[in-house]
Order: C-alpha cells, then sequence, then structure tokens
C-alpha cells in the first residue's frame, strides 16, 4: 500500500487547551511515522546539524496504547536528549509492539512544549486508504 | 457519538450553581454541578467541559458531586477546573484528575516598592529576571541536579532548598503544606521521570506558565489587607509553573499502569484518560507518593525561582530587596488526602483539584499559624493584560466545594483560533499601550496566551464571591510579564 496522495499525512484539529492531531498513513507503518512527524512539526525543533540516531522497543495493550506509548517514548527522549526524529524504520510492527530505529538531528529546544500524548479520545481506524489516528496531547 | 450537554439538562440550585442530575446518565453515581453565571455558561455551550464533568461522576466512590469551577473549560479525561472527591474505603485515586502538570501552581511575592519608585526600573527588573530565570521549552538551568539531590529535593521539597541556602525559614509558613507533602517516595518515582526533570529545578517552562510583575490596584478588604501586608499600590510578583518534565512523566507513567490493571479491578471508565486505581490498592499508595515528589519538586521549583528573583532585585534595586516576601503559594494540579467535615461528619477524601485551587477558610486545622484566623490567601491570576485577584476562603467553602475555587480566567478558545486573532508584534504593541512590557521566547507562544484566548477574569471571580466561596481581598494591575512560550 502507498501513502494516500490525496490527504494530508498529518493535520491539527481545534481544541481549546490542547493539541489535537490527526495522521495518516497506508499502513501502520506509515500512520506510526507520520504521527511522529506531526508531532515534531507542532514541536518545532531548533534543529543544529548533528545528526542522531536511536533504537527503541515500546509495547502496549492494543493499537490505540502503542501508539501514545510510542509518541510519549519520542516526547521523553525530545525533552531529555534534545533530539528530533525526521524518519522512522520500523523493524517489526504490530497491534502491541513495535521495533524501530529512529534518524533526526540533535536540537537546541523547541518551540512549543508537549507534555505527553494522552489517551483522551485516542483512536486507531482502518479506512478505505490505509489507517489514521486520532492524540491529543497536553500542551 | 453524543460529547456535550445540552444547557436543558441543567437545572438552577443557587444564585450561581447549576445541577446536571444523576439520572442525566446511567453511569452517573453522583450528580455534577458547576460553579457558574448564565453568561459563563454559556461560552461553554458548544464544548465538551460539561460532558467530561459527567463523565467524572462516573469515578467509583466519588462524594457527593462533581464538581466544576466557573473558569471551566474542556481538557482531556477531567475537565479544567473539576473537582473530584473519593472516599478512601471505597474510592478510586485517577492521575488524570491532577493533570500532567503536577502541582502546577501559583505563588505571590510582595515587595517593599511602590509603583512609582518601581515603575523606571520595571524594563531593567523584567530583563535581568529573563535572563536568570530559564523560560521556554526544553530550557534547563546550568546545573542540573545529581541523582541524589533529586531524591532529597522530592522528599523533602522546599524544606531542602531553605538547608541549600534558596529561601528562608518563614517562606514555609506561606506556602500550602509547608512545600512539603510527607508521604512523597522518591522511589515511586521512574528514573526517566527523574532524569526528564533533575535539569529543570529553577525554570519557569512554557505554555501558559509565566512570571508577571504586578502592582495592588483595589483593596476590597482593608482589614485582611493589612493583616498580610498587602498596600495600595505596592509591587509584586506572581511566578505561575509545576513540576516540569518530571511531573509529565510520573503522570505519563501511572496512568499507563492503571490503564493495565482497571479490567482486574472490575473499573469501567466512560474515558481512558481518567484511568484509576482504588485508594486501597499499592499502586494507588504508589501514585500518590510519586505524585506528592513531584508537588515537593514543583514547589521547590517556585522557590528556587523566588531565590533568583530576590537575587535579581537586589542587583538592580539593592538591598531593599531582602524584604521580598511570601504572601502564598497554591498548588491548583494535585490530589490530597483531606478529613473534610461534611455534615457534621469527618470523612477521610481524595480530593482531586484539577485546575482548581484550594482554599481554606479561617480556622481551618490544616493551615499555617500564620493564616489560621484569616483564612488562607487564594491567588487567582489574570490571563495577560487582564487584572488577578487575591482572594480569601469563605467559612462555606469546605462545605460546597470540598474548600475549592477556581484557578484563573479560564480558556475559551483554541490556540490555533488565538493565533489567527492578531500577530504577536501588535498584541505586543496592545500591551504597551497598557503600559505593560511582556517578554516571551516564543512569537506564537505570546499570541496563544493573548487575553482574548481566556474569559473574563473579573466575571469568574464575580461568581466565586457571589456563591460565597471566597472573597476578594484585593486586584493586582500588571506591569509586565515574562511568558513561557
Amino acid at each position: 500500500m502507498t501513502d494516500p496522495a490525496s490527504r494530508p499525512p498529518f493535520e491539527f484539529l481545534q481544541h481549546t487547551a490542547d493539541l489535537c492531531m490527526l495522521a495518516r498513513g497506508g499502513d501502520l507503518r506509515g500512520l506510526f511515522r507520520n504521527a511522529m512527524k506531526g508531532m515534531f512539526c507542532a514541536m518545532k525543533p531548533n534543529v543544529t546539524t548533528e545528526e542522531t540516531s536511536r533504537h527503541m522497543r515500546v509495547a502496549g495493550t492494543d493499537r490505540e496504547d502503542l501508539l501514545v506509548n510510542f509518541l510519549n517514548e519520542l516526547i521523553f527522549n525530545a525533552e531529555t536528549y534534545q533530539e528530533a526524529y525526521e524518519n522512522a524504520d520500523f523493524e517489526a510492527i504490530g497491534d502491541r509492539e513495535l521495533s524501530v530505529r529512529l534518524f533526526g538531528r540533535k536540537t537546541d529546544g523547541f518551540n512549543m512544549h508537549v507534555k505527553a500524548a494522552t489517551h483522551h479520545d485516542l483512536a486507531v481506524r482502518r479506512t478505505e486508504d490505509g489507517y489514521e489516528g486520532q492524540v491529543v496531547f497536553d500542551i | 457519538m453524543q460529547t456535550t450537554v445540552s444547557m436543558d439538562a441543567l437545572r438552577k440550585i443557587g444564585p450561581y450553581l447549576y445541577e446536571i442530575p444523576r439520572d442525566y446518565r446511567p453511569d452517573m453515581r453522583v450528580p455534577a454541578r458547576v460553579v457558574a453565571s448564565e453568561e459563563l455558561l454559556l461560552q461553554i455551550r458548544d464544548d465538551r467541559s460539561l460532558w467530561q464533568l459527567v463523565n467524572t461522576a462516573c469515578l467509583p466512590g466519588i462524594e457527593r458531586y462533581a464538581i466544576a469551577m466557573p473558569d471551566i473549560h474542556q481538557g482531556y479525561g477531567f475537565p479544567i477546573g473539576g473537582v473530584v472527591a473519593t472516599r478512601a474505603e471505597d474510592g478510586v485515586v485517577s492521575p488524570g484528575g491532577v493533570g500532567y502538570d503536577i502541582n502546577c501552581g501559583v505563588r505571590l511575592l510582595l515587595t517593599p516598592w511602590a509603583r512609582e519608585e518601581f515603575a523606571p526600573r520595571r524594563d531593567a527588573i523584567l530583563r535581568e529576571l529573563y535572563r536568570a530565570i530559564p523560560s521556554g521549552v526544553g530550557k534547563k538551568t546550568p546545573a542540573p541536579l545529581s541523582a541524589e539531590d533529586m531524591d532529597r529535593v522530592m522528599i523533602r521539597g522546599v524544606p531542602q532548598l531553605i538547608d541549600w541556602g534558596w529561601g528562608r525559614p518563614e517562606d514555609l509558613e506561606a506556602i500550602e503544606s509547608g512545600g512539603c507533602l510527607d508521604s512523597a517516595r522518591a522511589e515511586a518515582v521512574s528514573d526517566r521521570a527523574k532524569e526528564r526533570g533533575r535539569g529543570q529545578l529553577g525554570s519557569l517552562g512554557s505554555g501558559n506558565h509565566f512570571l508577571e510583575i504586578q502592582a495592588v490596584d483595589q483593596i476590597f478588604n482593608t482589614v485582611l489587607a493589612a493583616r498580610w501586608d498587602i498596600r495600595l499600590g505596592q509591587v509584586v510578583i506572581m511566578i505561575h509553573t509545576g513540576s516540569r518534565g518530571a511531573g509529565h512523566q510520573t503522570c505519563v507513567d501511572y496512568v499507563r499502569l492503571m490503564l493495565g490493571r482497571l479490567e482486574g479491578w472490575g473499573i469501567r471508565l466512560p474515558d481512558r484518560e481518567l484511568a484509576a486505581a482504588p485508594l486501597v490498592s499499592k499502586e494507588a499508595g504508589d501514585y500518590l507518593a510519586a505524585m506528592a515528589a513531584c508537588a515537593n519538586f514543583a514547589w521547590a521549583n517556585r522557590q528556587r525561582i523566588t531565590h533568583d528573583v530576590r537575587g535579581a532585585c537586589e542587583r538592580i534595586l539593592g538591598a531593599k530587596a531582602s524584604e521580598i516576601k511570601v504572601l502564598y503559594d497554591v498548588a491548583h494540579n494535585i490530589a490530597k488526602m483531606e478529613r473534610v467535615i461534611l455534615n457534621g461528619r469527618e470523612r477521610l477524601l481524595c480530593v482531586h483539584r484539577k485546575g482548581a485551587a484550594r482554599a481554606f477558610p479561617p480556622g481551618h486545622p490544616e493551615l499555617s499559624a500564620r493564616y489560621r484566623e484569616t483564612g488562607q490567601p487564594v491567588i487567582i491570576p489574570g490571563s495577560m493584560g487582564t487584572p488577578s485577584f487575591i482572594m480569601v476562603g469563605s467559612p462555606s467553602v469546605i462545605e460546597e466545594t470540598f474548600g475549592t475555587v477556581c484557578h484563573g480566567a479560564g480558556r475559551r478558545m483554541s490556540r490555533t483560533a488565538a493565533k489567527k486573532m492578531m500577530s504577536s508584534r501588535d498584541l505586543r504593541a496592545e500591551l504597551a499601550k497598557q503600559g505593560i512590557l511582556a517578554l516571551c521566547p516564543s512569537k506564537s507562544g505570546l499570541v496563544e496566551e493573548g487575553p482574548f484566548a481566556y474569559k473574563d477574569v473579573n466575571a469568574v471571580v464575580d461568581v466565586i464571591a457571589g456563591a460565597s466561596l471566597a472573597g476578594k481581598v484585593a486586584r493586582l494591575a500588571p506591569l509586565g510579564v515574562i511568558k513561557g512560550g
């Protein structure tokens, strides 16, 4: 499957105090990759020229929980190691666990702080083009 | 799928009190109440605040009713401005009822200067504070705490900082819980949460966090103002921040843990973000201990910033800066085990305050000696360019709202919509016309926090006073602000 060309890989919906993102992908890999890109797009990192790569394994009780846990791991890395990721190579991804190598760059801060990805209104749905996922971030 | 509550479902049961009855939805265990005016209710008619409030009325062991303050707005799980008290014997604790920013709260400092003598140095002070106190996303302090010192701060809170020379013993009497919950256990906090937070002690953070210089421009209660050393024209400094990354990660960790256990506990919830643990469970004990540790870090964070404020003021204004003192420091994202007298009977309750502040009245035994006779000051920040208020809890506040009032103005507009209202340059110009200097590391961050994005704080405070939950003591006008970004 290929990523749907007609609709954006991610977009942000209205939410009074926080950030609601809808991400899309032709498959689960694409969905999770675009969710990552969308989140970092919102965070607006001040990237440096120093490249970085990190391997990660994440588990969850279901696809939705896996998506939130994946994004929260990225937030932890961003805040603790000052890293922002531009691409993700999923070695394996299923309904309850994933293994991924992340590629990105070191940052000198971010322009928007994301505290966490929440379980509120969380959804991962199959669509005719693949998958879409909705996540609300606490900012 | 229904996600809003029709105004028809609300019954007015007091001048500023509305109730959604228990039979509105079959999974509600108690009614849901909103402290509000008709005008403020109309502002939330189309969002999900009230639906979220109804969801919290489904929590096991909830006592009396789920309550929302007049600054209520849509959050995730709990609405912001929500108060839920659960019984120790059969209730639950929900990290979502505290929020990701554990002990986000506000502190007010009283200075010895009058507005007129301060005004010529305002810009210099503000810029020195902006330089000295890290603000903005991911900003850390130059010297991160060691792992051992992080544990010390989490266990001891403000008293540890005073031992290190970053405060005075008299500061403790003016901080909720003396700046330390002794139920804290550092081992209940994950290493990841500590790692995320140990470089952030003394930092403002971002989003709606701020440091604001204000002047007392109206006194409503002259007796209390005199007792609390508040004078007309006095310059004060307000600090709004919380537990930073340590708190955020702790909430993430425990929501995840509890979600995995819900089925085993037989708990069904209408929203995953309400994930909760029975108060009698080990998991609840661990969460409360971890939450307390992060709350202690947040109080320590505001204490370290206070120390830096004193230092910055001394560098610009001289030795008189030693007279800067804490009026009060109150948390507005926290859950506390409190002995509450309801209908003459003492109950041990877990009181969740999410975007809501404690307002204990005169005589409350948990208050320090300094405030036991008068009741504690309650600090209600406005939004950029609008006034803030100092209030005091009224005798009826315990019975009515478990001793709780609003925490601020409450958002009424999404950040996306706010950014379309005006540019950061125009906003700075508008504030400058009012004589307010605004510093912020992020242009979009400033506009997202523009006053148009918030409810009218005067209307919110009038409802609190009209509902006899707290009385106004003084009003504070902004002079300059550092926004987190």
